[in-house]
Order: structure tokens, then C-alpha cells, then sequence
């Protein structure tokens, strides 16, 4: 019999860790509660960006993972090693391109990304739709009317930060929802499509023109290339406010590869406890409407993410882990309210979470709290992701090493 | 000091709410928000609107009729926030004031037509394929003129039944088949009952009305909370006779006899709901046991999967294309390109006919794309719509596990 191996997480983690499983033969089963959170974020893969909060950004992300390794032993980058890193950012890029989303960069040097707010992302992995220079931007043009898109405000900004004056341009339609997905609907009808294309002929003709994040989640290359090839320009995909649809192609993009590669995803059905016996996990209690059962596998992949997402919750004065009652380390409590939400330094209760050891096995007092049990992807301890600009990095390395332990095989 | 008085009343999921992070998850996953501006989204819809409405106030926004019920907003959801049954909600107080519609009336009301539909089957058929009684049929009662529509049985499953012993088992589950594979479409029928057979298990074919699916999409759960009563208690006493499951031919069929009697229809399973499963859960669950010894013979089958929308909110997962590629010569792929869009009675009214169109052109194009010789889906609309939209034959995936039996007699 096939050894069996339960993923806890459909996000970027967990299905990167169920394609390694299911890769090294084992029967995979995803179990997901929600879907990940790839539509609150950019679409891009953040590798490693501002490694100290004080310091300037990285210049070679990957370099800077090295450096980690001997500085911040308690860094998920640092269990599974640089080595890994790269080898993990390489998959994940020949599994997209395999399913026609095409992803650039290395993590050997930082990309830049204009956002929807007119600044610069620094960041690993680019999708094709927001790849090209910020420098390079001449307009922002606003489809759709969109709400959360204020394109002269961008122009502005934007401006001041690459030292050009850019152009505003606003394009919509008479009617329907201005909300991402509602104009991304829209433009898929070719009419709308090529009218945008004709429109930007006419004021941007041949220039590189910035767009909201509101290319449709399937067809997104088939609508930008035809809009290029009209206006004979450039057209650039800004990160912004969620929903996002490039972190929608992404997922759905990995998805398919999952399922392919024979991985069974039962979604909506939450984790919701687990048995153990003699350290070792025995089983994962799982809800489904009414349903309760007892899920079995040999080993089990912990990747239900962050607070965002319910893998871990909080009360007032905690954080906790809720399916193996895992401790939580990291964050000693009681200071939710951080005296500036946003700054540089980062939310100290979003730097906790589980600690592992090199197999990537949840610690206890006294080392690893069960043979068959990994955690993966942003569950993890010892770093910010969203400080760092480290999360898809970090979700894709330990969500291989994850993943193969689990299999049985060696990382 | 204040005294507080502590108000405790069950929370029903028309309150559930305030656990929605507005991550707009759902509006991502929604098929409707895709093609149409008339819907605001899952999100709007559900949670933002219901912040709204008071308790029994009526629900005014025609655009609540828009949401096909197929629980995909619910499903990626991850506060568990039940946007769909807020919506059912919705649609049961707006359809209170605003009435059905007659196409909805009708077509809610299959159960009770569909037998005469079998009884009657040439003329019927002949009105089915008639293009100008489909003609008067969209201007009378609003029923998509071009929308798919199934045939009617030569003999209806249900007496073919009455005339079937099946051959005692160690194990026992009760077989639901719903009114779709009863009137329309018995061959899934008979290989359901087939593969079970086959598999040792003795099948018990307990009294059943329809579960009401369609009408619960409606909005109508007047109807419908009556017949699941008539089930739920047909189904209990299968339980207390020695049936380990329940066991669903459609996924639609199992989210209602499960999920939707218990919420939003308010019937109290008695131990039921938690036993309803589809064929191929349960069949799973035999093979994960080391208790499923079904022996077959090399068939080929290049099939695509569709997972019905129903079947993801049941939280089993696809459980037919593992068992199905482990036959020597099949093959089966996941599609995973959405909702087809029929939706039960959504693809098949006029007023929405179009939209189903335009949500199932996803699967479509990777059905065109993938060119199988077969597309399998356990949901009987889903097949309906997939072959509408592209030509290519659907089965339910039973039948490709009952003609790959070791003694099953070639197929056509």
C-alpha cells in the first residue's frame, strides 16, 4: 500500500507540499477549511526583501538566506537551508509554466513592482502580467471605473519615485460593478476588450501603460496580449487592494497541477481536532456540515497557515493553535494592540507561530512533539513575513521539505 | 452596576455574519459575480446585505434570485461564514413577497411531473424536441427554450425496483436515488446498484420522495421541509434496521438529505444527516478499510471529471477519479474549470438561461480543449449542461466502474 500523506492547507504550502508528496509516490489527500490567502496578496512571490528591519533591502535575496542561516538560527529559511530555497523557487516555476502562467525572476536579484498605491514593491518572483521597469511606466490608466484604483494619485506618486511625468488616463464603461472581478468580467467580452485596446491607440499609443490588478483569473495573457497588440504598447498589472486576481491564477494554476499529479482535495472540511497516541499522530478529526469523522493517513502535513487564515486563532491575551494544540512561540501575549499598526518593524504577533526542527517536525519542551507530523508555509515561527516581504519564499521551500519528509523521503 | 440581561436564543445562520472578514474570497470563487453585473457578489449579497435586515423583514433586491445556490462561496470561505443559507434566506423572503414565478413553480415541482413525463414518454419527448413547444413552453412559462432537458425513462427506476431482491451482504446501506435517476436517467441507477452488489453490499432501497433540492434553491422550503420529513424519517428507521450508510446517487440529492433539511429547512436529522454519503465516498471509505474487492477487467476510457459544486459543499472531496484511474486502461483527468452553470432549474428558466451559458463556458473550453471521449460527473444537471454546451457524451461515474466490472458484459 501507498503510504498516505494529509495535508492540512490548500494554499501555496500545503499544495506545494502535496505535489512533493504525491511526486515521491505517496497517496495525497489536501483537507482545506477556506482556501488559502493568495487573493489578499499580490501574485507575486516574495523571496526575501528586507532581511533586517533597519537595514537597506537585500540585493541578493537568496545571498541574504545564506547569511540567515548563521544569524537567526530560528528562521525557517534557516532549517531547510538556501540550497533549498532556490530548488523550490525552480519548481515552482517550471509547474506554472507547465499550466501556461509564466513567472520571472530567480530570487538571486529583487524585482520591482509599481503598486496601486504608486510605490515600489521590492519582491522575488514576478507574474507575467506585472512584469516590465516601474521606470519605465508613462501612463496609469484606470479600467472599469474601478473603486480602488486612483489613477492621478498613482501618477503622481509614481512620478516622484521614478523621477518621469506620468500620465492619468481613466477608462470605463457605462454600466456594471466596479469591483475587480466584476470588471474583469467585462473585459473578457472581446468587444470591451479590443475598445480598450482602441482607446489606449489612441492616447498611449506604444507606451508602457499601468492597469489595475483586474485581468480575469483565467484568461488574463489571452486579454493583455490582445490589448497590446492594438495599441502596440505595454501593458503592466499593479498590485493592490484584494481581491486579487493574479494570486487567484496563481492558486488555481497550482491546484490544477495538484490534481493532475493525482491529489485528492476535500474542501470545505475543517480540522478540527486530532488523535495521538505515543508520539505519533493517529488521526485528523475533520467537520463537514454535519459530518464528523476521523481522517487516517500515515504522515500529516500542518499547513493551515496564519491568523488570516484560522491556523492559528487568538483570544484577547493569545495566540493558539487549534487542530494538535501545538504551543505557540514567538509572541509572549497581551500586546495585540502594537502603538502603530504599520510600521517597518513589523507586528510582533505576526512573527509567531509553531516551532520546528531541521525535518520541520513541531517542537515541544523537549524535541519533536510527534514522528509524523510537519508544519509548513506561514504556521511557522521565527519570521514576518510581511515585514521580510519572505512569505511565498518561505511557503514554497518548507512546503517542499514538508512534503517529502512526509512522503518518507529525504529533503 | 449594570445589569445586563443575557439574550439567548440559537443563532441561526441568517444571523452568522459578523465572523466575515471582507477578504473577498468568496466573490472570487462566485460564477454568478464572473458573468453578470445584475449580481453584486457573494460578499454584498450575503454578509453586507444581511447586516441589513431585521428579522423577517422582506428582502426587496431582485438580484437575490441571481444566486445559483452552489455553495462555492461558502466552500472557500474562511471564517465559515454560511453565505449561501444567508442567501437561501434571502430568497425565501423575497419570493414570500414577490412570488415564484412560474417557471420556478414548475420546475421546482419536477417530482410530481416527471412520472407523468415518463408515463406519457413519446409525446412527451415529442414536445421536448418540438421547437415551437419549446417556443410556447418560454413564452408560457418561462422555460429556456434552448436549455437542456432530460429525456424521460422507458421504465422508471422505481419499478424496476419493485420487481429487484438484493442479494443479502456483511454490509448494508440504504440507496437514495433521487427523482432525476428515477423518471429520467436509470442507467446511473442501475450501476450504482451494481457496483454496490457487486461489492458485497446489500442494498436497501428505503420509501423516498424527493429531497427538495430545487425547491430549496428556490427559496420554497414550505415543500420541501415536508418531503425531507417524509425522508429523514423513512432514512432513520433504514439506520435502526442495520444500514451503516446513506448512500446518494447525486450530490445535490446528499447536500440537501444532509446539510439543507438541518439548515435552513430546520428538520431534526435523528442521527441521519451524518450518515448520508455520495457512491464514491462510501466506496472509498470500503477501499481505505481493505474491504473493497471489486475485480476488473482492462477498459478504455478516456475520461474528464467535473466535480459538481454540490459535491465540493458535501466536504468528502472527488472521491471517483482515484478509484476510477486505478482500473487498468481508464483515464481520468480533473477538469476543475468551475461551475458548468446549470445550477438545477437556473439553466433551464429563461430568464437565467443565458447566464448558465455564459458561467459554463469554462468547462466548456477545457472540455474543447481536453477533447475526452466522455466527461463523468456524479450531478445529473451537470451532465445535462455539459453536453448542451459541447457535444460531448456525459455518464455518471458509476456507470464507467460498472462496465469495467471483470464480469460485465462489453459495452456499446
Amino acid at each position: 500500500m501507498r503510504r498516505r500523506v494529509l495535508i492540512i492547507g490548500g494554499g501555496i504550502a500545503g499544495l506545494t507540499a502535496s505535489l512533493e508528496a504525491a511526486q515521491a509516490g505517496a497517496e495525497v489527500t489536501i483537507l482545506q477549511a477556506g482556501q488559502g490567502a493568495h487573493h489578499l496578496f499580490s501574485g507575486c512571490i516574495d523571496v526575501l526583501a528586507y532581511p533586517d528591519p533597519d537595514g537597506p533591502p537585500a540585493e541578493n535575496p537568496l545571498v541574504e538566506i545564506v547569511k540567515l542561516t548563521g544569524s537567526r538560527p530560528e528562521h525557517p529559511y534557516a532549517k531547510v537551508g538556501a540550497a533549498m530555497v532556490r530548488e523550490a523557487l525552480t519548481s515552482f516555476i517550471a509547474r506554472l509554466d507547465a499550466q501556461g502562467l509564466v513567472y520571472h525572476g530567480s530570487g538571486e536579484t529583487l524585482r520591482r513592482v509599481a503598486t496601486a498605491l504608486g510605490t515600489i514593491r521590492l519582491t522575488g518572483l514576478v507574474p507575467d502580467t506585472m512584469h516590465g521597469d516601474p521606470a519605465q511606466i508613462d501612463v496609469v490608466c484606470n479600467v472599469g471605473f474601478f473603486r480602488n484604483f486612483a489613477e492621478g494619485m498613482i501618477a503622481a506618486e509614481l512620478g516622484r519615485r521614478t523621477g518621469r511625468a506620468i500620465a492619468s488616463l481613466s477608462y470605463g464603461f457605462e454600466q456594471g460593478r466596479r469591483d475587480a472581478v466584476g470588471i474583469a468580467g467585462q473585459l473578457c467580452a472581446p468587444d470591451r476588450c479590443t475598445a480598450l485596446g482602441e482607446f489606449l491607440k489612441e492616447l498611449a499609443p506604444g507606451k508602457t501603460v499601468a492597469v489595475p490588478n483586474v485581468l480575469d483569473a483565467e484568461r488574463a495573457t489571452e486579454i493583455k496580449r490582445h490589448v497590446e497588440e492594438i495599441f502596440g504598447g505595454t501593458l503592466l498589472e499593479m498590485p493592490g487592494l484584494p481581491p486579487g486576481l493574479a494570486g487567484v491564477r496563481m492558486i488555481r494554476a497550482l491546484r490544477r497541477t495538484a490534481l493532475d499529479a493525482g491529489v485528492r482535495i476535500i474542501a470545505a472540511a475543517r480540522a478540527v481536532g486530532a488523535r495521538t497516541a505515543d508520539g505519533q499522530v493517529r488521526g485528523v478529526w475533520v467537520k463537514a456540515g454535519a459530518n464528523e469523522r476521523l481522517e487516517i493517513a500515515d504522515s500529516y502535513v500542518l499547513a493551515a497557515g496564519h491568523l488570516v487564515t484560522g491556523g492559528l486563532v487568538s483570544d484577547r491575551y493569545r495566540l493558539r493553535e487549534p487542530i494538535f494544540n501545538l504551543p505557540v512561540r514567538g509572541w509572549d501575549g497581551g500586546r495585540f494592540f502594537a502603538e502603530k499598526f504599520l510600521t517597518t518593524q513589523g507586528h510582533p504577533a505576526l512573527g509567531a507561530g509553531v516551532e520546528v526542527d531541521e525535518l520541520l517536525r513541531p517542537l515541544g519542551d523537549g524535541g519533536p512533539l510527534y514522528e509524523n507530523l510537519f508544519a509548513c508555509g506561514d504556521i511557522l515561527a521565527g519570521f514576518d513575513p510581511y515585514r521580510e516581504r519572505s512569505g511565498g519564499g518561505v511557503a514554497l521551500a518548507t512546503g517542499t521539505v514538508a512534503g517529502r519528509w512526509a512522503a518518507g523521503v529525504s529533503a | 452596576m449594570i445589569k445586563r440581561k443575557r439574550i439567548v436564543e440559537p443563532l441561526r445562520p441568517d444571523t452568522l455574519f459578523d465572523p466575515c472578514i471582507k477578504c473577498t474570497i468568496c466573490v472570487t470563487a462566485c460564477p454568478v459575480a464572473q458573468v453578470t453585473a445584475d449580481f453584486p457578489g457573494p460578499k454584498q449579497a450575503g454578509p453586507d446585505a444581511q447586516r441589513f435586515r431585521g428579522r423577517g423583514e422582506p428582502v426587496e433586491g431582485s438580484w437575490i434570485t441571481l444566486c445559483t445556490g452552489c455553495h462555492r462561496c461558502q466552500t472557500v470561505c474562511p471564517a465559515d461564514v454560511p453565505i449561501a443559507e444567508i442567501n437561501l434566506f434571502a430568497k425565501q423572503r423575497y419570493a414570500r413577497k414577490h412570488g415564484y414565478g412560474l417557471a420556478t413553480q414548475l420546475m421546482t415541482h419536477a417530482h410530481l411531473l416527471s412520472p407523468w413525463g415518463a408515463r406519457f414518454r413519446p409525446i412527451a419527448m415529442l414536445m421536448l424536441r418540438w421547437k415551437l413547444a419549446r417556443w410556447f413552453a418560454e413564452k408560457l412559462f418561462g422555460i429556456d427554450r434552448r436549455a437542456p432537458m432530460p429525456p424521460f425513462a422507458k421504465q422508471r427506476f422505481s419499478t424496476f425496483l419493485k420487481k429487484h431482491k438484493s442479494p443479502a451482504g456483511k454490509r448494508k446501506v440504504a440507496y437514495f436515488y433521487g427523482c432525476f435517476t428515477d423518471s429520467n436517467e436509470p442507467a446511473a441507477g442501475h450501476a450504482i446498484l451494481r457496483v454496490l452488489e457487486a461489492a458485497g453490499v446489500e442494498v436497501h432501497i428505503p420509501p423516498q420522495q424527493c429531497c427538495g433540492a430545487a425547491l430549496v434553491g428556490a427559496g420554497h422550503f414550505d415543500h420541501a421541509r415536508k418531503q425531507n420529513e417524509f425522508n429523514i424519517a423513512s432514512l432513520k428507521q433504514a439506520l435502526d434496521e442495520g444500514c451503516e450508510a446513506i448512500v446518494v446517487g447525486s450530490p445535490s440529492c446528499a447536500l440537501a438529505l444532509s446539510h439543507e433539511s438541518g439548515e435552513p429547512l430546520g428538520i431534526d436529522g435523528q442521527g441521519v444527516y451524518e450518515k448520508v454519503v455520495d457512491l464514491f465516498t462510501y466506496l472509498r471509505r470500503l477501499r481505505d478499510e481493505g474491504e473493497l474487492n471489486l475485480r476488473f477487467k482492462e477498459t478504455p476510457v478516456d475520461a474528464a471529471f467535473h466535480e459538481a459544486c454540490h459535491l465540493t459543499a458535501l466536504g468528502f472531496g472527488a472521491n471517483a477519479p482515484g478509484l476510477l484511474n486505478e482500473i487498468p486502461g481508464v483515464r481520468v483527468r480533473v477538469l476543475d474549470a468551475g461551475c458548468c452553470g446549470l445550477a438545477g432549474t437556473y439553466g433551464m428558466k429563461a430568464k437565467t438561461g443565458d447566464l448558465a451559458r455564459a458561467i459554463g463556458a469554462n468547462v466548456a473550453a477545457r472540455v474543447a480543449e481536453w477533447k475526452p471521449q466522455v466527461v463523468l460527473s456524479e450531478c445529473e444537471g451537470c451532465r445535462m449542461q455539459i453536453t448542451h454546451l459541447t457535444g460531448v457524451p456525459t455518464k455518471h461515474p458509476a456507470q464507467v466502474l460498472a462496465e469495467a466490472l471483470a464480469d460485465s458484459p462489453p459495452s456499446k
